[in-house]
Formats: structure tokens, C-alpha cells, sequence
């Protein structure tokens, strides 16, 4: 949609220089009021002798009345001047092209020049000819036969190009209208008539020949928009008076080709938007390739000005500045920061004027009766957590987002007895829940853009990204829903049967298959098609289900075999090839019993050189201190929420639980492959199934971590981290539990955190040190970092303490999965259960508190 | 400097994975993927809601050790996963092998287990062509880690400094 500035019409209405002076006397051709002093200086003077030719005189009415004057008007070349225009265009016609011998000389830019005229009034004329007459002097072109248009009832162009830019143009009319000159065709000896044009063949009739100077109408056109705007930025250094400069050219060559070609359609006007938002963005992205020292807030603040200057409408523009920072490569948050408070203080509130009584004016909503608004500021209409951009503004149009209740009929019949099958195989029925579909989206925040809390609206994920690995069982990458970006290794040539790129893996196109050592990643248990489809399924394609990233590229590493099976070795060797070959966020949903110290080693890999590596914390209801992954240093462990969104039952609690996130009744991709157990895979073959476990909130976790650095590739991995863990809701127990961490993932809460103001503190492991059977002391490990001020730990007796002891601190030391403390045996002398309590404090002095609850007893 | 004193972490390190072959020799331990709860297991799930306590006993217990120190814990080159030679076995009974892969688990090569018995110079030339790769790529991800560190420190000082060109 254009909505053009109307502000700036007026400039090109002063343009409108037509008419500047009437070589001959016309001046009472139709409506003659006889006096001939009012002919104008360069006019002839009045031919009082000849007869008023009235059959003339009544045909001309006519054709006034034909044409649609209404009203009246002094003479014909008023009516000319409103009927007629004259462009002069950059349409170069390749003659230029450093040809000495054409008409434009030998690198002369030539322009087109048109006089273009109404329908009807090609009839009018016999012929038209032109003659520039430069102000420059001596410059004059030779008059030139712009020929006849061949359709009277339409409009006419006559057009020839010219180096000739300045000045007026001096155009030689013949035609049988003509108040004077009764049929004589005889020049009148007094005027300024070029002599050439009574003879010329193309005056049949004889009729008398005019001269009119016109100056064109658009004398600054000839520049593109984006030269127009370089030349700007050239002159000033200003991104944002040279886009805003780009707007304006756009808007007069719209105008142009409005007034040529008639007014554009939607799609027309629509394309001219698309086309021209482009043209900005590329602009920018040149001078930025091209070394100018353009940040991502001088970009953003361009583009809204030149939004605004485009349409008006300062709520898109806002829009676009935003969307503009998260096209932006390493835009930072501190970026957003500074444009939401540069946004903050230009934002648009009715302004209501001291003589305008009750009328308020909005550029979006126009006139409003001030009276029916909540107060004449109406500010929060453009708030930060307003859509982006507001041709963006929907719902994934994925039937499986949008369709409400499980195992509703709208999607069973879509997707046939196999997804009916599985929902009936679902463990919970959640009919009378009112759950969508995928509710598991929404409830961390997925939801539709425009929706207070939506995580889209700050990042959509829409654009391709940053790599994820999903170590897993493989992809079905035939699923019409998949992933659409897979990671591609472009460094190897597929097929060759050469490793191209020297790393040990041969043709690892996609990822690599640790199974069978080779690039066959085809998923043949279901569990890997599940997990990448919550990831980075297809979104806003009309089909499924919507991923959280869906541009996200998926890097697929098959580790487990057909049987759900790995092999430690296979896991670390796919964390190493997920860390060597680009990933950022490494998503594993396998856990066994007991502990892999080489798995460790991988992980340690992996957080080292930056990466974020999520794992399901496990179904089996136990302590994840017993489990393999989930247990592991430098991981988010990801425990699992039910529909009702509290702890599920069987997801494994502990110390190394960072959060939780819904892990029941997830819908996701199938398989083709795979056997149809109706854990994973659905009884009878479908595309789409609904299955639970902490599987499944780990992605959930993954994804959201990836639309983190799809923001904003700069943020390191414990800021990733934290701005999860920091993010999160706090759900069942008040802080962190070992059943939720620090509670349900929010991923719009994550996504809003300020990087730089981060502190989730965390106990991670707490070891018993005996001696002689008695407690000598107890360790403490975890994490603190971020914005830390300081920290303390206390314990206290029993699970609600009244009374709390320090026992260390306070201390400013930053530490990674290090000892915290060594508390003295002495405080855990009397008593079975203690808590201890971590309280870290930042530099604004808020305090973040984690408590553990310890216990000698096993059993309550 | 910063080089020279991760190298005299790593070194033992490296030597440690190649004198024991890697903890990562328990080939035979697996995992499986979490899986996803049926109506059968919900069924025979004891409902009592387990207690949020951390349990102590369920906790790592172990002897009262004063000297024990946080780099005896995990190591310096431990803790940011740098790493030898993996070795690994496969296989059972006349098909079985042992496997050797650098750090970054790319295969090195392989003896039948019979062949390791007997021609254990071969096993050793695979240890040492793992050791070697293994030492490239652990000084590789060094060097990545120096430069990341630099670029890190640069983009502080340049924060300090003052802020960016504002149009």
C-alpha cells in the first residue's frame, strides 16, 4: 500500500510550470472577451480585420464539452495547459552510448521529452513540433517532428530525445481549431511562426500553425532514486538525509508514472513498495560493503525516515526500523536498546490543536473526535512489543499451529487415520483442556506476531541463520514439512567419494552417520525427525506444524540406531564434528545410566569454543545425578512440563535441572522409516504425531536458544545461557527447584533480556567430603557470572530456615562450574535437613537467590 | 605466554588419554534416547511426588581429602575438553577390533583384535599417528581460542573507549 506524503505536492504543483507564455494570440479563441491588450507579449498582435470564424468557435466548445472542462475557461491554452504535460525522462535510448555521430553527441546523456495530452485532443492537433530554446543561448535544438499520435482516443505522447535539459521548449502546433485564422493557414507575418512549419506536408488543412514555449514539467527527474540518494550521502554524510532524499525521488517518479500510465493497481503499488524498500536496504548494504562507517541504529533510523517519508504512516516505519536491526549482521542488543528509546521519543500520539475543539489528528487514523479517545496522548499505540513489521502481522498459517484441541477432527481428516491413531495413543487426552495443537509453542511464547509476549515479534527466525546439530537418530528429509534449510558442507563436493574438505568424513554433505560411517542421515527410529521439526520445521507454508527457527540450518548427526541405541564414542565424535563444522546450539534428547566421562570431554569441547548444548533431562522420575548427559557439567539440562504446565511426573529432578519446558503431548514430524511403535512413530503411517518426554524440551530450549543468535550472532554462549535461565518463569516452587530450575522457558523473556545486566547463579553439584563417618565439610560447585557484584552462601536448618548462618562471603569472584564454597561439617552437625542458600547480588543491586534443599535421608 | 601455559596443561593431559586409552574406551556403554512416556509407563509410574530434596546419599560422596583442589577435579586441558587418542573396541568374539580416533573422533585406523595381539607395533604406530593428529588439532583449537580471546579483549577496550558513529 503507498500512501503518499501529501505534504510534498505542493512542490511539484510549483513546478507546474506550463504555460509561460503564448507566442501567438489565442487568447480569445473560446472565450474572447475582445480585448486585445490582454494578449500577452510575445503574442501577435490581434487580427481584428479577419471574421470570428463561429463554426470554428462552436466546434471548439464542443469539444470542450467532449472533453469535460466544466467551468470556464479564458482560452484554449488554458484548457491546453490543464490537458497537456511535458516530461523530460532519463529513458536514455542507448544513442549516448559513446557514438560521436548521434543526435546526443558523443556522451551527452540524451532525455526523452513528452508532451503527452489528454484524449481527445489529438484531434486537435495536426502536427507538433520542437525547438528548445536554451537560456543558455545558441543552444537551440533543431525543430524536430515529434510525428502524430496513431490512437485519437487515447492518450497521446508525442516524444523525441534531446541533450537538452534547461530551458523552455518551444512547441509548434498545427491545428484546424482556430479562432483567427479562418481556414487561411497563412502565418501571421507579425508572429514569431517558424517559417518551415507552413509548408509542411503534415498540415493538410491548412490551418494555422502555433507556437507554445512550455517549460516541461519535471525538470529534475533524470536521476534514479539510488544515484540520487548517493549523491546525497556523498554531499551531506547523512544515511539518513540521502534515504530520505531516495523516498522523494520515488515518490516524483510514482507520480510520473501515475501521470503517464494512468494510476497503479494494488499489486502495482504494492510492487513499487517492495521494489523501493529493497532498493533502500541494498543501498545501505553497499555503502556498508563499500567501507562507510554505518551502524546498525543509523540504519535502522534511515529506514524509518525513509518508511515515513514514503507513506506517512509513522507506526509502519517504526515497524520497519525494527525489522531493519534484526536484518541487520551483528546487531547487538545495546542496538535495540538505543532504537527502542530513540523510538520512545518520536513516538506518535494524537496532536490535538488549541483551535481544533474535539479533533485530534493521527497520520494512521486521520481526524479523530479527541473526545472518544482515552486522553490526547495516545502514545502506547507504538509500543516495543508491537509487531515488527506490519505486512508481517500472522498467524503461522500451519493448520496444526492454528487448529485448537487435540485430536481434533479438522486435522485428523486432514492428515488421515495415522495422526488419528496417534492421538488416540497419546497418554493423556487432553480434549477438554482447550490445548492447541501445539501448545507447547505458544506456552514458551511462540505465539502469533501482534500477540503481547510474542517472541516472534522480536525475532521470527524467518531469515536463514546460524547452524544447529541435532545429534540424534537421523532426518526424514523427504518430510514436506522438514526443515528448509539443511546445513550444506561447502567446502565438500557431494558425491566425488573424496574428503574435499580434509576432515576425516567423506562427502558429509548434510551431516554424517556414525552408525554406519557414512552420509546416510536418513532417520529410521522417528526420534531425530521429531526433535528437528520443533526445531525448524517449516513455517507459514500451510502445511503441519510451525518450527520455532525456521532458519535455522540443520546440521544432522546420526548417532542412534533403529533400536533408539548409541554408543558414547558415537556421541562424542558427533559433538566434536557438530563444534568443528559451524554449530552454535547442539540439541541432545539421549540419556542412559551411568556416566560417560568422554561425553564430558565433548561437551566441555563444545562449551569452550562457544557452543550451547541442551539435553533432556531424562523420564526416568530419579535423581539426574545418576543419568549420562543430563548430569554433565556445562549443559542445560531441560526437565519437562504437562499441559497443565506443572513438573511432569517422570522428568528426573536435581541439581543440574536449569529449566523446564512442555514435554507433553508435543507435536512434531514423523519418519517414513522406522518402526511404527506409537511412541514416535504412529501406528499406521501419517506425517505428524504427538508424543511426550524431556525429549522434546530440549528442542524447545534448542530452538529458542538459535532465535538468540539468529538475533544477534555476537552474544557468547553463557550469555545464551542466561538470558534463558534469567528469562524464564518462575513456576511451582518460588525460585529455583530441582524439578523446574528456574523455571518454564520464555523464550520472549529471553529474547528481551539486556545481555549485559545477566546474573542466574546456579549449585550444581554439592559433594560430601567424610571423615572417620562424620561430615568433615560439604563442597559446593556451580556457576556464577554475568553482572556480579557479589555473593555469599548461608545454611540454615530444615527446609523453611528462620534462621540463617554464613558460612562464606561475601565474596566478587566469577566462577564456571568451579567450588563456590567449603562449608565447615560444624553447620550440618545437628539435624537431617538443611538449606543452603546462594545469594548473588549485581550491580544494580538486585539480589538473585538459589536455595537447595539437602538431606542425609534417601527416603521422606 | 597464555601459549606457552596451556601447553603445559595440555601435555600431561595428552599423555594421561594415551596412557589409559581413554576413559572413552567403554565403547560397550550406551545410551538410549529418552524415551517418550507411553500410557503404559503412566500406568506403572509410582505417582508419589517425589521429594524436591537434593538426597545426600544419592549425592557423590567421597573421602575427606584437604589437598584436593579444584584443578585435581578437572584439569585445566579436562575442562576445555582437549583430548588424545580414543581407542576403542568392537565387535565380539572373531569380529572383534579395536579402533583408534584422534581428538576431534575422526578414525585413525584399525586392527582385527587378533592382529592387536600379535603385531602390537602396529597398534602402537596407530597410537602414535592419533597422538599426533590429536596434538595439531588441540593446538588448533588453542590458537582458535587466543584469537577469540583477543578479539573479545578488543572489543572491550573498544567499548571502554567510547561509543560508536552516530548519524
Amino acid at each position: 500500500m503507498r500512501i503518499k506524503c501529501k505534504a510534498r505536492r505542493w512542490w511539484y504543483g510549483a513546478l507546474f510550470l506550463l504555460i509561460i507564455g503564448l507566442v501567438s494570440g489565442w487568447g480569445g479563441a473560446l472565450a474572447d472577451d475582445g480585448d486585445a491588450s490582454t494578449q500577452n507579449a510575445q503574442g501577435r498582435a490581434p487580427d481584428d480585420t479577419k471574421p470570428v470564424d463561429q463554426e470554428a468557435v462552436d466546434r471548439g466548445a464542443q469539444l470542450r464539452k467532449k472533453l469535460g472542462f466544466q467551468g470556464e475557461s479564458k482560452s484554449l491554452e488554458e484548457d491546453f495547459a490543464r490537458a497537456s504535460r511535458l516530461f523530460l525522462r532519463d529513458d536514455d535510448d542507448g544513442s549516448a552510448s559513446g557514438k560521436a555521430d548521434e543526435p546526443g553527441g558523443f556522451n551527452t546523456p540524451r532525455f526523452r521529452v513528452t508532451l503527452d495530452l489528454w484524449p481527445g485532443w489529438n484531434d486537435r492537433l495536426n502536427w507538433v513540433k520542437l525547438r528548445n530554446d536554451s537560456p543558455l543561448g545558441g543552444t537551440s535544438l533543431d525543430e524536430s517532428d515529434m510525428g502524430k499520435a496513431t490512437d485519437p482516443s487515447k492518450r497521446s505522447h508525442y516524444s523525441i530525445f534531446n541533450s537538452i535539459m534547461s530551458g523552455y521548449y518551444r512547441f509548434r502546433i498545427s491545428t484546424p481549431y482556430h479562432s483567427h485564422a479562418a481556414g487561411g493557414g497563412e502565418p501571421d507575418s507579425k508572429s514569431n511562426h517558424q517559417q518551415s512549419g507552413q509548408n509542411d506536408t503534415a498540415n493538410p488543412s491548412g490551418d494555422v500553425e502555433e507556437n507554445w514555449n512550455i517549460r516541461p514539467r519535471f525538470l529534475i527527474n533524470p536521476m534514479p532514486p539510488r544515484t540520487v540518494a548517493a549523491s546525497k550521502y556523498r554531499e551531506t554524510g547523512s544515511l539518513t538525509e540521502a534515504l530520505e532524499r531516495m523516498a522523494y525521488q520515488y515518490e516524483n517518479n510514482w507520480d510520473i508514472d501515475d501521470e503517464e500510465f494512468g494510476p497503479p493497481s494494488k499489486a502495482e503499488e504494492d510492487a513499487d513498495m517492495t521494489h523501493a524498500f529493497g532498493d533502500a536496504w541494498a543501498f545501505i548494504q553497499g555503502l556498508k560493503a563499500n567501507g562507510a562507517n554505518i551502524t546498525a541504529l543509523d540504519a535502522a533510523k534511515a529506514m524509518m525516515k525513509f518508511t515515513y517519508t514514503l507513506t506517512g504512516d509513522m507506526r509502519w516505519a517504526q515497524g520497519v526500523a525494527r525489522k531493519s536491526l534484526d536484518l541487520w549482521q551483528g546487531a547487538t542488543p545495546q542496538d535495540r536498546a538505543a532504537l527502542e528509546s530513540y523510538l520512545d521519543s518520536k513516538k506518535v500520539s494524537y496532536h490535538v490543536h488549541p483551535s481544533a475543539g474535539n479533533l485530534a489528528f493521527n497520520p494512521k487514523a486521520g481526524m479523530q473526535n479527541a473526545s472518544t479517545l482515552s486522553g490526547y496522548q495516545i502514545a502506547p499505540l507504538y509500543t516495543a512489543t508491537e509487531i515488527a513489521y506490519n505486512a508481517e502481522k500472522t498467524t503461522p498459517n500451519d493448520p496444526l499451529y492454528i487448529k485448537g484441541g487435540l485430536g481434533k477432527a479438522g486435522s485428523a481428516i486432514k492428515k488421515g487415520l495415522g495422526f488419528l491413531l496417534g492421538a488416540v495413543g497419546a497418554s493423556v487426552s487432553t480434549d477438554d483442556k482447550g490445548v492447541n495443537d501445539q501448545w507447547g509453542l505458544r506456552a514458551v511464547g511462540f505465539k502469533p506476531r501482534g500477540e503481547p509476549g510474542s517472541a516472534w515479534d522480536v525475532a521470527d527466525g524467518s531469515q536463514k541463520n546460524i547452524v544447529v546439530a541435532v545429534i540424534d537418530s537421523g532426518l526424514d528429509t523427504t518430510h514436506e514439512d522438514g526443515p528448509q534449510y539443511l546445513w550444506i558442507n561447502a567446502d565438500e563436493i557431494p558425491g566425488n567419494g573424496i574428503d574435499d574438505d580434509a576432515n576425516g568424513y567423506v562427502d558429509d554433505t548434510n551431516g554424517w552417520n556414525f552408525l554406519a560411517e557414512n552420509n546416510d542421515i536418513t532417520d529410521d527410529y522417528g526420534h531425530g525427525t521429531f526433535v528437528a521439526g520443533i526445531i525448524a520445521a517449516k513455517r507459514n507454508n500451510g502445511e503441519g506444524i510451525a518450527g520455532i527457527n525456521p532458519g535455522a540450518q540443520m546440521m544432522t548427526l546420526k548417532v542412534l540406531s533403529k533400536e533408539g541405541h548409541a554408543k558414547s564414542v558415537a556421541v562424542y565424535r558427533a559433538i566434536r564434528y557438530a563444534v568443528d563444522n559451524g554449530a552454535r546450539v547442539i540439541n541432545l534428547s539421549l540419556g542412559g545410566r551411568g556416566i560417560s566421562y568422554l561425553e564430558q570431554i565433548g561437551i566441555n569441547f563444545a562449551y569452550t569454543m562457544g557452543c550451547v548444548v541442551v539435553v533432556a533431562a531424562g523420564n526416568e522420575g530419579g535423581d539426574i545425578a545418576n543419568y549420562n548427559l543430563p548430569s554433565r557439567r556445562r549443559v542445560l539440562s531441560i526437565g519437562a512440563l504437562d499441559v497443565k504446565e506443572a513438573p511432569r511426573m517422570s522428568s528426573n529432578r536435581g541439581l543440574n535441572v536449569a529449566l523446564a519446558a512442555p514435554g507433553e503431548e508435543i507435536y512434531s514430524l514423523t519418519a517414513k522409516k522406522g518402526a511404527r511403535d506409537g511412541i514416535f512413530m504412529p501406528l499406521i503411517p501419517g506425517d505428524y504425531f504427538r508424543a511426550s518426554g524431556t525429549s522434546f524440551s530440549a528442542p524447545l530450549v534448542a530452538g529458542t536458544a538459535s532465535l538468540l543468535w539468529a538475533r544477534d550472532p555476537d552474544l557468547s554462549n553463557r550469555q545464551v545461557e542466561d538470558m534463558i535461565l534469567q528469562g524464564a518463569q518462575d513456576i511451582y516452587s518460588e525460585g529455583w527447584d530441582s524439578r523446574t530450575g528456574y523455571g518454564r522457558l520464555d523464550a520472549y523473556g529471553a529474547l528481551t533480556q539486556n545481555p549485559n545486566a545477566l546474573l542466574a547463579p546456579r549449585i550444581t553439584e554439592v559433594f560430601v567430603n567424610k571423615y572417620k563417618g562424620r561430615i568433615a565439610s560439604v563442597d559446593l560447585y556451580g556457576v556464577i557470572r554475568g553482572d556480579l557484584d557479589h555473593y555469599a552462601v548461608s545454611v540454615g536448618r530444615g527446609e523453611k530456615p528462620k534462621k540463617w548462618e554464613t558460612v562464606y562471603g561475601p565474596s566478587s569472584s566469577k566462577l564456571e562450574y568451579q567450588l563456590i564454597s567449603r562449608i565447615d561439617g560444624r553447620y550440618f552437625a545437628k539435624g537431617s535437613k538443611w538449606t543452603v542458600r546462594l545469594e548473588a547480588v549485581d550491580h544494580n543491586q538486585h539480589v538473585k537467590r538459589v536455595h537447595v534443599l539437602v538431606s542425609k535421608n534417601k527416603e521422606e | 605466554m597464555m601459549r606457552a601455559t596451556l601447553h603445559s596443561y595440555l601435555i600431561p593431559v595428552l599423555g594421561v588419554f594415551v596412557l589409559f586409552g581413554c576413559a572413552g574406551s567403554d565403547s560397550s556403554k550406551t545410551v538410549s534416547s529418552d524415551k517418550a512416556m507411553q500410557a503404559g509407563e503412566t500406568e506403572s509410574f509410582n505417582h508419589k511426588m517425589p521429594s524436591d530434596t537434593v538426597d545426600w546419599v544419592s549425592l557423590s560422596t567421597r573421602p575427606f581429602a584437604p589437598a584436593v583442589e579444584e584443578t585435581d577435579r578437572e584439569w585445566p586441558g579436562e575442562r576445555m575438553g582437549l583430548i588424545g587418542p580414543i581407542v576403542t573396541t568392537h565387535g565380539e568374539g572373531s569380529k572383534r577390533f579395536v579402533l583408534v580416533y584422534d581428538s576431534a573422533g575422526v578414525l585413525v585406523g584399525g586392527l582385527a583384535y587378533k592382529e592387536y595381539k600379535k603385531e602390537p607395533h602396529r597398534f602402537e604406530a596407530l597410537i602414535k599417528k592419533a597422538q599426533a593428529r590429536s596434538e595439531y588439532q588441540n593446538y588448533l583449537a588453542l590458537r582458535f581460542l587466543e584469537k577469540k580471546r583477543w578479539t573479545a579483549s578488543r572489543a572491550a577496550m573498544k567499548e571502554k573507549s567510547g561509543g560508536r558513529h552516530e548519524n
